[in-house]
């Protein structure tokens, strides 16, 4: 503690202020302040069907030069079948087996994937609390399933925070990442995305705006380094 | 002229014919698409002026929004240690690792970790540390050190990479680039999952959220924050905004900066240990501020405008100068380019770091592309000054006196018109017994020597400007007095 | 429109090397009428001290400056960077003397570079000039981006009659000149002048122009070491030119 006012000192008086006494932020909230993003967030959840589709549409446009794969499901049914067929045509890169890791979340559960997948011969882990184990599948897994709860269209951004039976590994660790995007998520650019975002509370979160890559050799662009080699984005864009 | 680390280095380079295109190829890339993009989107200036103002307020600020970000992020259980010099932060992070008995550290991409010198402490302490980013795992890996920002092994080509790979790592020989970064992408994975320690930087932190921010393409930096149990972050102390709506608008100018991306691939934010249950990590989250000279810059108002520095690079990717002298020029030292060539002097010595502040042309590119619009050039100039004169409280020598009085000679003659003209004739006299082509001196002594080197050098001519004027152009018959009859042609002269 | 006088603020090269561009700014201002004087006194702006760090140094010839030309009504001058100089960076200079700042900033706002000042005070685009060669232009550094100046060179290139303009690449880029960098980094200065030239060259032009003579000198110089017979020509020269 002591190191701490010694610092911040030295930084009070280099900005002119006398340094005596510790300023204390929550006197000073004008330097948090921003400006109330209400109407903004009010206006992206104004949306008609139409619109969102023309958001989905650029999502998609922007996703081709990003290496981003998306699909469209009109329903959970249609999403299931386009899971499935990403998971058969796609090797396993860290076993010889096939796995996927799914986040727990009511679409996913929705989805009842473990037993259309068992006859495949592919294996379905939960990252619900308290399961087990839940670190070792994920090193080995194909495929993390996760389902954000925003994006951005103009970034073809997706958002994963870290909450609970939602570890953020699942988007990392597994050789591919398969995202399931409600259309009504969508919004359009920076502005509606981070009032969407709004204050949140946990401790983790990451943007993810495709698969993971690299051009650190030659200015070569390369897909799959280490993160997932390739992201799957199953736009939901049924009528509700 | 003393030959200097910068001048051979810089020659060096300049040779380097596979140096000269990987520097090319990203500076037409990315250098000029920066500059293309200010110059055709307007709209670009209310970004950056609006994050230079948040910018400004914020280094006012800075006490409070450290103090504010230390405590959001102890609320969520994290370790918030302040350390003013990099020996500080070194010490905190190694007897964190021998406590906690760390074998294995894996490293996100940070300068900040570079200029505390934490690798050789590791070392030290016997604890094996790997690189994760692509780029700075090979340059690790051939035992060097990056030399740019963004792209660290810009100056390796895929043979020297495909060699190396196969030679430290065991792979079968390749030079296909894909074929070596699957290569990497299995060897780091290694590495991630057991390892015991990240330790990474910070981009951006929010004060409000109570978080660090990090950008990266590759994942390497998620791998370093997520799956060890224990997370350290580094942090130059000047790095950071206020709240999210500040964190979206630098965000932005980052990553176009960095790379001309609307955004990286990821973006992620971590301010604390993970929840109870969670099967991630860090179990343990440790944020490390750190000064090491900054709070001095800050309190200099010609220099204070350095920490509004984002670390995109790209002022190195449109300086001509780094263009043809690469990073390894710069003295070795962790910032090289534009931005290197103000903040290493600061931190590191004015007089140790003279060539970077004088050794370039002042073109003002970097200006231009500089997201946040710093004024390097105005702050290499009073850089110079002080090692013009000397400096008391930067602890500058004079670095030439005779230079200064050569200047001061020169500077008597420029409030002279008669003692400036004089000169001119000395000067004249002198160039004539030179040896000569094409009307130029091919040979030249004094401070023009190094000149005739590679240059011929204009005469001082017959007759000044001044003379002439005085002799034939100030009672020169003008066109509309010559319009009667004559048939006088107009006195232009070709060359 | 009412034709200022034009006070001419040759710049220290052209008056000891070059006075035959000072002789072509005559020219051309003669040609369009206006009238102009010379201030006798005048040496040197004080860059080169600036650049180097030698700011009292820069400050005395300032001041010389100032008291020399502030009486003036247009002053114009063969170079952008001294332009610059006396605009953006003599306020700079005096800046613990607000009387001494307020002076230079009124110098600043009526001094001109050669260029700026035929097309955006004069409004001339055709000066009236022939000039009979391929011409390839180099944007200098101060010039194009302390004064925002690279449109008026052009437009009145392109009204030479006769002349054939090209673009050369990345003719923005430095030139490698940068005051004492020259003498002092020549290795660093040569590799960057080579590549200029090396795109002069192929642009195919026999003639490169500039608004600088230190950039030009830099080219010429290193031009003739290589035996190149590309031309070097300040923008005046060639306004200058007539029927040849």
């Amino acid at each position: 503690m002591a190191e701490r006012t010694a610092f911040l000192k030295k930084i009070a008086i280099a900005i002119g202020q006398d340094g005596e006494t510790p300023r204390d932020p929550a006197e000073f909230p004008a330097i948090f302040a921003s400006e109330d993003q209400a109407p903004l967030v009010a206006e992206t959840r104004h949306r008609s069907h139409e619109e969102l589709l023309q958001l989905a549409s650029l999502f998609e446009d922007v996703a081709k030069n990003l290496n981003l794969t998306c699909h469209r499901a009109a329903s959970l049914k249609e999403a299931r079948k386009i899971i499935v067929k990403i998971l058969e045509e796609t090797q396993p890169e860290f076993s010889t087996e096939k796995s996927v890791m799914v986040h727990d979340h009511p679409d996913l559960a929705a989805l009842n994937l473990s037993e259309t997948l068992q006859k495949k011969n592919i294996s379905t882990y939960s990252t619900a609390s308290g399961e087990k184990d839940i670190r070792a599948h994920s090193e080995k897994a194909l495929a993390g399933l996760t389902v954000p709860e925003l994006a951005m269209a103009a970034g073809a951004v997706i958002v994963q925070r870290n909450l609970p039976g939602q570890p953020l590994s699942t988007s990392l660790l597994p050789s591919i990442h398969i995202a399931l995007l409600r259309l009504e998520n969508i919004v359009e650019d920076y502005d509606e995305f981070y009032a969407r975002l709004g204050k949140y509370p946990e401790e983790a979160m990451v943007f993810i705006s495709g698969p993971s890559k690299t051009a650190d050799i030659e200015a070569v662009l390369v897909h799959g380094a280490h993160g997932p080699r390739a992201l799957h984005c199953i736009i939901l864009d049924g009528v509700k | 002229m003393n030959k200097s680390f910068y001048r051979e280095n810089a020659k060096k380079a300049i040779a380097d014919d596979k140096l000269q295109a990987a520097i090319d190829l990203i500076q037409d890339r990315l250098g000029k698409g920066i500059l293309n993009l200010w110059k055709e989107k307007p709209e670009m200036d209310e970004l950056r002026n609006r994050v230079k103002a948040a910018k400004n307020k914020n280094l006012k600020n800075l006490d409070i929004l450290l103090a504010q970000l230390a405590d959001s992020v102890e609320a969520r259980g994290g370790h918030v240690f302040f350390a003013e010099t990099a020996e500080e932060a070194r010490l905190y992070t190694i007897e964190l690792a021998k406590r906690r008995h760390v074998k294995l550290v894996v490293k996100g991409k940070s300068m900040l970790s570079a200029e505390i010198k934490i690798d050789q402490a590791l070392v030290d302490a016997g604890i094996e540390h790997w690189e994760t980013d692509l780029g700075e795992y090979l340059v690790q890996l051939d035992e060097d050190i990056p030399s740019h920002i963004i792209a660290p092994a810009v100056h390796m080509n895929r043979e020297h990479i495909g060699d190396l790979l196969a030679k430290r790592i065991g792979m079968p020989l390749s030079y296909d680039p894909p074929t070596l970064t699957l290569a990497a992408r299995k060897a780091l994975r290694r590495k991630f999952l057991k390892a015991d320690m990240g330790i990474t930087g910070c981009n951006i932190a929010i004060a409000e959220t109570g978080q660090v921010s990090l950008v990266s393409n590759e994942g390497n930096i998620r791998m370093a924050g997520t799956m060890p149990p224990i997370h350290v972050a580094l942090m130059g102390m000047e790095r950071i905004v206020a709240n999210m709506q500040e964190h979206k608008d630098m965000l932005q100018l980052l990553t176009l900066g960095a790379a001309m991306q609307k955004i990286s691939t990821y973006v992620s934010f971590n301010g604390g240990p993970v929840a109870e249950g969670c099967p991630d990590g860090p179990q343990e989250f440790h944020l490390i501020i750190i000064d090491n000279g900054r709070s001095k810059i800050l309190a200099d108002e010609t220099f204070s405008e350095i920490l509004n520095c984002i670390r995109c690079g790209a002022c190195l990717n449109v300086c001509p100068v780094y263009g043809k002298i690469g990073g390894h020029s710069y003295n070795r030292a962790t910032c090289s380019g534009p931005i290197g060539a103000v903040i290493e002097p600061l931190l590191n010595g004015i007089n140790a770091q003279a060539d970077l502040c004088k050794g370039e042309t002042l073109c003002g590119a970097c200006l231009k592309a500089c997201p946040v619009k710093n004024d390097i050039p105005r702050m290499l100039l009073a850089l110079r000054e002080k090692l013009a004169y000397g400096d008391e409280k930067w602890a500058v020598e004079q670095q030439n006196p005779l230079e200064e009085l050569a200047f001061r000679g020169v500077g008597a003659a420029m409030v002279s018109p008669g003692l400036w003209h004089t000169g001119e004739k000395v000067v004249r006299a002198i160039m004539k017994k030179k040896p000569h082509q094409n009307n130029m001196v091919t040979a030249m002594s004094g401070p023009g020597r190094a000149w005739t080197e590679d240059r011929d050098l204009p005469p001082i001519a017959e007759k000044s400007f001044a003379r002439l004027w005085k002799e034939k152009l100030e009672n020169r018959p003008l066109p509309a007095e010559k319009k009667e009859g004559s048939s006088a042609k107009d006195e232009g002269e070709e060359k | 429109m009412v034709k200022r006088k034009v006070s001419l603020f040759i710049q220290c090269l052209v008056d000891s090397m070059f006075p035959h561009v000072g002789e072509a700014m005559v020219t051309v201002f003669d040609r369009l009428g206006i009238p102009l004087d010379y201030p006798s006194g005048q040496t040197c702006c004080g860059q080169p001290s600036f650049n180097a760090g030698y700011q009292r140094e820069a400050r005395k010839a300032a001041l010389h400056f100032i008291e020399l030309f502030e009486d003036c009504e247009d002053i114009v001058c063969p170079s952008g960077s001294c332009v610059s100089m006396v605009r953006n960076h003599y306020p700079e200079l005096f800046k613990d003397s607000p009387k001494m700042q307020e002076r230079a900033r009124a110098v600043g706002k009526r001094c001109y570079e050669f260029s700026e000042y035929l097309v955006d005070q004069l409004g001339v685009s055709d000066s009236g000039a022939t000039f009979k060669r391929k011409v390839t232009y180099h944007d200098s550094c101060h010039l194009y981006r302390s004064l925002g100046i690279d449109r008026q060179p052009r437009v009145l290139l392109n009204n030479v009659k006769g002349l054939e303009f090209v673009e050369m690449k990345d003719s923005t880029q430095c030139c490698g000149f940068g005051g004492t960098f020259s003498v002092n980094y020549p290795e660093i200065s040569t590799a960057l002048v080579d590549e200029k030239i090396k795109n002069i060259l192929a642009s195919g032009a026999d003639v490169v122009c500039g608004c600088d003579m230190s950039c030009l000198m830099n080219i010429k110089g290193r031009l003739s070491r290589l035996g190149e017979t590309v031309e070097v020509a300040h923008l005046a020269e060639i306004l200058a030119g007539s029927e040849k």
